[in-house]
This record gives structure tokens, sequence and C-alpha cells, in this order.
């Protein structure tokens, strides 16, 4: 699930909780300190101060305390959701709806979490279930009337124009794309005849803030399916986020809608070598995935970030991006071996993994292994030859093996491709080093090697 | 302990007058030609009909004769070029005695003014550990001292970086660097490295190093410093020294803290490798108004003959043990004196220290 769709959900719970009966809505009283309202209090609190794992711990006492509190439940399903840990978010959901069944807010968040976790039939039924308890006259107008009056409606009411998009948003993930765009223009989304792709990439060019920019290309996919350029700038962009999913069907929706044969190899390859090929990976564990990055990255949870990966893995081993996280993790430790162990395993389950024969490279040439991390990055290169940071690696890996020749090539075509695409500043460092080496032959020490992020699609891990 | 990089860095700045100590790619086959308006250096031979040109001209090296007979079972020193081709004045007459016969690992090391600069290396680098006067109490201090002492004792770091030295050159190569270092040209500029090193030369460059930015040293005396320092590796290695000493703190201080609030080595180990690059280009500036201080005496001429000794085989194998032996040396000490150090007096005892003193600057 997006953070648009988690951002639509939140807007849409305003919605549903006017007029009907809802979570919040049933325990009125004023929480005392230790009561199960005051520790959901406390837990949402923790939450939105960033102190993701009290919450979630709070939540469970405040569950504990209170088994037949609908709010606890919900707050517990949804700190659990929210954690990755999701057997105990679904039997929250599960408790939470057995005692509340026509709960609206309870529905959304079990569409939330059945997006999360790959079951989108089920996230449909609950958004229909709460359009059904809307008045009739409001169903009747939000499903048939003609869309020209559906703009001003929408418009009038952002909650309903958020459930709109979180209904395009799960068809999308759902691989439905048709369905998606039907429902695009039959609400007025998106409007015929009108160039969306152009005013993206104006936003792009013209300095749009990065939301503004991606809610223009989400528009272009909608509504201009012969786009090809946009969807495929779009289907990148998710690949970068992380939304393996959503980014393969984007890439592979563009690559069938391009006419040229050179986007099209480019487009395959980039399923193969970024996306996993014919490996996909199962929405489960891709959620985990993204889950336990965060809980690495921004919770630094590192207990609980490697029993996520794990079991990601343990849901698609041939998922490369998480033993990337695996070996980082042992990194963390000061274990290099187990880096490499693990990136090993990674490139077995997944040996067209560009980005892990990258961190493969890299960790081998921390230890100094030149032949080993000439043969990983030469792969590296190989599977993706824009790879600015993969090559300068390799460059280095050549030098340390007295392999002038070689390092001068890769050199050349890393600052060469880094200044054509990003100037010069990218790799001002590795073009000096060269320079002296034209100038003066082989120096004492090895070339740098920086990392820098030069392309769209490629920059996770 | 709070003197981390800062201090560790004014440290390694001392360091650099060892310009000869250099840790240079791996000295294999290398092609020379030209491709148009570059000249192309390459592992593999030139394709047909590029212009060849020669290595980079080395000047002859006069050799000192002495009256020794050669080892009748090792291979002949590496020969001289013909006197003709001489790039350098007539050698003053040798102030030591200076052997003919095969090198020695301990000949080498001494005329190379690796051993004679050692215990100010030692000096300076032991410092770092030391707390700054009135920062500890007395006792504290004398215990600091004493760990410091015996860690960075120069007799036995030497006999480390020796015993390195021998496991890394042959007595071929240490025969090909003798003819070098014996020369007089080889003496002198060791002779003038040994004098810079002296602590009371140093605000003599730190004035020098000023005096840069008004007027700068001509352009071709600068390329020569700097290829000086591209060949030898100055720069990265006096940065490595300092990060040494700076990640042998930050690990120890690591290590001491209590389990739940450790950090975790790999991430001490990052943060060590975040100084690098601001240190570097400290350093890296440091290193070239050193160089330019240091050789200042020399001719271009002179300098460039030294500069194209340390590019040659023989250059590049002594520098590349060396400064292997020194680095591994200093790093596996720094090492065990950190973590002694704050053994013997925990980093509670520093902060409380520095809290009562007030806030101090490093030294």
């Amino acid at each position: 699930m997006t953070a648009r769709v988690r951002v639509a959900l939140a807007i849409a719970l305003a919605f549903v909780s006017v007029g009907t009966g809802t979570a919040g809505a049933q325990e009125q009283r004023a929480p005392t300190p230790e009561s199960p309202g005051a520790l959901v209090e406390r837990a949402r609190a923790a939450y939105a101060q960033g102190r993701h794992r009290e919450a979630l711990e709070t939540a469970r006492r405040a569950a504990g305390a209170a088994p037949r509190s609908l709010s606890a439940l919900v707050a517990l399903g949804g700190m659990a959701e929210f954690m990755g840990e999701f057997d105990e978010a679904y039997h929250a959901y599960a408790q939470a709806q057995a005692l509340a069944p026509n709960d609206n807010v309870t529905r959304y968040r079990v569409a939330s979490f059945a997006t999360r976790i790959g079951d989108y039939d089920r996230a449909l039924r609950e958004l229909d279930a709460i359009l059904g308890t809307q008045p009739k006259s409001m169903q009747f107008f939000f499903r048939w009337a003609p869309a020209f009056l559906q703009k001003p409606l929408l418009k009038r009411s952002p909650a309903l124009e958020q459930f709109v998009a979180l209904q395009i948003d799960i068809l999308m993930e759902k691989g439905d794309v048709a369905e998606a765009r039907r429902l695009a223009r039959r609400h007025a989304i998106v409007d015929s005849g009108r160039d969306y792709c152009a005013e993206a990439d104006a936003k792009k060019t013209g300095g749009g803030s990065a939301d503004e920019v991606f809610k223009a290309f989400r528009l272009a996919v909608l509504g201009q399916p012969s786009a090809a350029d946009c969807i495929w700038w779009y289907g990148q962009w998710l690949t970068d986020e992380g939304y393996m999913r959503l980014g393969r069907l984007m890439v592979e929706e563009s690559t069938r809608m391009t006419s040229s044969q050179e986007n099209k190899n480019s487009g395959h390859r980039f399923v193969r070598v970024r996306l996993g090929g014919p490996r996909p990976v199962a929405k489960r564990a891709e959620s985990l995935f993204l889950i336990a990055k965060q809980r690495y990255l921004r919770d630094g949870d590192v207990e609980g970030a490697a029993r996520l990966f794990d079991e990601s893995l343990r849901l698609s081993p041939t998922f490369a991006r998480p033993y990337s996280y695996k070996a980082r993790l042992a990194l963390d430790d000061g274990d290099r071996e187990g880096a490499v162990r693990w990136l090993r395993r990674g490139v077995e389950a997944d040996p067209d993994s560009w980005r892990t024969w990258h961190n493969l490279g890299k960790v081998l040439l921390a230890a100094e292994r030149w032949d080993e991390a000439e043969h990983a990055l030469a792969k590296t290169v190989d599977l993706f030859p824009d790879d600015v940071g993969g090559r300068l690696a390799l460059a280095r890996a050549l030098y340390a093996q007295g392999k002038w020749d070689g390092y001068r090539k890769q050199t050349e075509y890393a600052v060469g491709f880094a200044r054509g695409c990003c100037g010069a500043d990218v790799v001002k460092e590795p073009a000096g080093f060269l320079d002296k080496f034209q100038r003066w032959g082989p120096g004492a020490v090895l070339p740098p090697t920086p990392d820098p992020r030069v392309i769209l699609g490629w920059n996770q891990d | 302990m709070t003197r981390g990089p800062k201090r560790a860095l004014a440290t390694a700045l001392t360091l650099v007058t060892l310009a000869a100590l250099a840790t240079p790619a791996h000295a294999l086959e290398v092609y020379r030609w030209i491709e148009g308006a570059t000249v192309v250096y390459s592992d593999q031979p030139p394709p047909t009909g590029a212009v060849l040109t020669s290595l980079p001209r080395r000047a002859p090296l006069p050799v000192v004769t002495a009256p020794d007979a050669p080892r009748a079972d090792t291979p002949p020193p590496v020969e001289a070029a013909p006197a003709e081709t001489a790039a350098v004045p007539p050698p003053p007459a040798p102030d030591v005695i200076v052997r003919a016969g095969p090198a020695t690992f301990d000949e080498i090391l001494e005329l190379s003014g690796m051993r004679p600069q050692l215990p100010g290396i030692v000096r300076a680098l032991a410092a770092e550990y030391l707390p700054a006067a009135g920062q500890l109490s007395e006792h504290d201090t004398a215990l600091v001292g004493q760990v410091v002492a015996r860690h960075f004792a120069p007799e036995r770091l030497y006999a480390v970086i020796r015993d390195d030295f021998r496991r890394r050159v042959d007595h071929k190569g240490l025969d090909a660097m003798a003819v070098w270092f014996r020369s007089p040209i080889g003496r002198r500029i060791t002779a003038l490295e040994i004098a810079a090193s002296r602590p009371e030369v140093a605000p003599k460059i730190d004035a020098y190093a000023a005096g840069l930015k008004t007027s700068p040293a001509p352009a071709a005396r600068l390329e020569l410093v700097q290829r000086l320092d591209w060949v030898t590796g100055t720069s990265h290695e006096t940065t490595e020294l300092g990060l040494s000493i700076a990640g042998s703190v930050a690990r120890a201080a690591a290590a001491a803290a209590p389990a739940e609030r450790r950090t975790r080595a790999g991430l001490v180990e990052r943060r060590v490798e975040e100084m690098r690059g601001q240190m570097a280009a400290l350093v890296g500036q440091n290193v070239l108004a050193q160089m330019l201080y240091v050789y200042g005496p020399l001719s271009d001429a002179e300098l460039k003959e030294y500069v194209d000794f340390l590019a040659s085989p023989p250059g590049r194998a002594y520098g590349r043990a060396a400064q292997s032996a020194l680095l591994r040396v200093v790093r596996e000490v720094a090492d065990r004196t950190a973590l002694e150090v704050l053994r013997a007096v925990p980093p509670q005892r520093w902060v409380s220290a520095q809290k009562a003193a007030g806030a101090t600057a490093p030294r």
C-alpha cells in the first residue's frame, strides 16, 4: 500500500466517521489514566511522535486490558500492521469485525490491511460495503451520475474523491489497469484529450514537489494509456520506492505500449535485472520488506527488522532486496564475511539482480579481494551498463591488480556517462584521478569509488 | 576522551615529511604510448602503429663505492646509469661511509630515514592519547602515561616494522633500493626530511604554508610536488594514520560503553570512515605545503630525480613495504593503546574531569 493510499485512507476515515457508527464514537467516556481508552490515546500519541515500538506495546496492553473494546482492537490492528506484525494485525481486525461487523472504520482498516498483504478482492469488497452504508441517493449519484456531474460532486467532497482514488489504487495494484482507468474516467478524475504526460513532464522539469510530480504522472498513467514514456517513468519511480509489484506492472505496461524496439528491450531488461524477472515478489513479502527497511533505517530497530527481512525471504526466497539488507545488518555488526555470505545467497537466489551483484562487489572491494570483486562488478555492469558507481568500483578492482587498461576504460565510460547525464561535479574525484593517471602513470593510491545516484529506477538498497 | 579526529589530524600532519614512505600501486608492467594528444598508460602493449615512448626518464644514480666485495651468491646490485647522462651535479663528498656491497634491511631503513624519524613519529602519535594538562587527576594522568609509553616504544615498533619489511622485500629488491639511498642525492634528500621532522621546525613550516597564499610556488615546482604525492601516496597514508588514531579511540569508547548503549562495530567504522573526506582535503593541502618546504633546497632537476626514483620499481617497492609496515604497526598499537587507556581510566572519568574543568577545547 502506497503512502498515497494511506493518506487517502486517513481522509476517507474522516468521511465515514460522519453519520455512521465508529469505533471512536462508541467509547465516549473520558479515559482514566490506565484505562483502555487512556492506553489507546497513549499508543496513538507515541505513534504520532515516532515511538512506534512503544505505540505497539501500549496498544497491546490496551487490547489485553479490554479485549472487547473496538477502539483498542482497531488500534492494535493498526499498530501491528504498521510494524509488519501481520498475524497479530489479522487477529485484531478479525476480533474487531466480529464485535462490530458494520463498523466502517474497521472496514477501512481491513481494506487497508488486505491491500497490504495482496488480498485486493477483499479490499474492494470492504470498500463496496462502506459505500453500501451511505444514503441511497448518494450511492445512486456516485455510481451513475454522468462524468460532468461527478467532477463537482467530488470537488465538494474531498473524502469521496479520496474514496475513488483508493479504489483506483487498489485496482492498479491488483493489476487491473483497464478497470482503474475506466473508473478514473467515469468519475472525471481524468478527461479525454488532455495531455497529462506533457503536464507531468513540465512539473518534473519545472521543479515541482515530489508529491506533485508523482500525482501528475499517476494521472498520465490513468488518462493517457498510450503515453509509454510517462508510464515508464512512473514504474521506475515506484521501483525506487520499493513497490516491486506496481512498479513491475507499470514497466510492463509501458513496454507493451511503446513503439520503440529499443525501449521495449530496455523495459524487458529493467524487469529482468531490477524487478526479479521471472521471479515476481509476493505482495506480503514486499510489504514486509518495506516495513523492515523502515524499522531498520528509521527506527534503528535491528532485531525487528532482521526478523521481518527473514519472514520476507521465507515468503519469497528469490526476492533479492532483503538479502542486501541482511548483508548490511551484518556489516553493522562488523561481520564482513557474514555480509558476503548473505550477498552470495542473494545472487544465487536471483542471478540477474544487478543491485545485489553491485553490493557484493563493493563488499569484496572493501575486503581487498580484488579478483572476486572484479568478477562481481563485471557482472554488475554487464547487467546494467550505466551503473556509474559499479563501473568506478570495477575500475578500482582492476587498478589494484595492475590492469591499467581496464581501469582507464571503465573510468572513462563512467565519467563520460555521468557528465552527460548529471554534470561534471558528480564524478569530479574519479575524473581528477584519471587525469593524473593519464599524466603521470599509475600512482600509489587506489582510485576513489563514489557511488552517485544518477538514474531514476536504479537508486535503491 | 574527546580528543578525536582534529587532534589526530594535527599529529598526522606532522608525519608528512615521510614523503618517501609510500604505498604505491603494484609495480607491474606499464606500457606507455601516445594516442592523439594524450599519453596512454596500460598494462597491455600498445596497438600496432602507436608511438611508444620511454617510461618517465630516470636520472642516473651516482654510486658511492666502498671497499666491500659483493657477495658471491647474490646477484649484483642494479647498475647505475651511464655517467654522461647524469642530470645532477657531482655529489658532495659523502659524510657517512656507505657500503657498496649487498644491502641490509637495517641499512635501508636507516638510509631512507625511516629509523631516524621513527622516534619522532612515535612521540607524536603517543601524544594523541595523553590528556591535556590538568584534564585528569595526577594519578590518572600517570596511569595513561604508563599505558601509552608501554605501547609506543620506538625500539619495539621498529623491530616490528623491520620484520614486516623483511617479509615484503627480497635481497634483490633491497639492493636495487640501495642504489638510490646510498647515492649522495638520496642521502641529501633523506637528510632534508629528517631535518624537517624536528619539532622546532614545525613553526617554520606553518609560516611557510601561510606565505604560500600570497606567494604561491612556481607551477613547475608545484607539478613536481603533486607528482611526488601521487607516486608516494603521502596524503592518503597520512590520512590513514590520522584515521587509525581517531578510529582506535572511537572503537575503544564503543567497547567501553554499557552493552545496551554500545554502538555496533560496523557503525563505528562507518562513522570513522565519514571523517575521511574532510580529513583528506585538509591533509592534502598541508602535505603539498610541507613538501614544498622540505624540498625547497633542491633544484627542480634534483626533485624530479627523486620523484622518478619513487616511481621506479625499486622506489615503489620501498614505499609500499615501508608504508604498509608503518601503517600496520600503528593500527595494531593504536587499538591496543586506546583499549587499555580506557580500561585504566574509563570514559566517565574523562567526561567528569572535563565537566569539572569546563568546556576546554581539545589540544
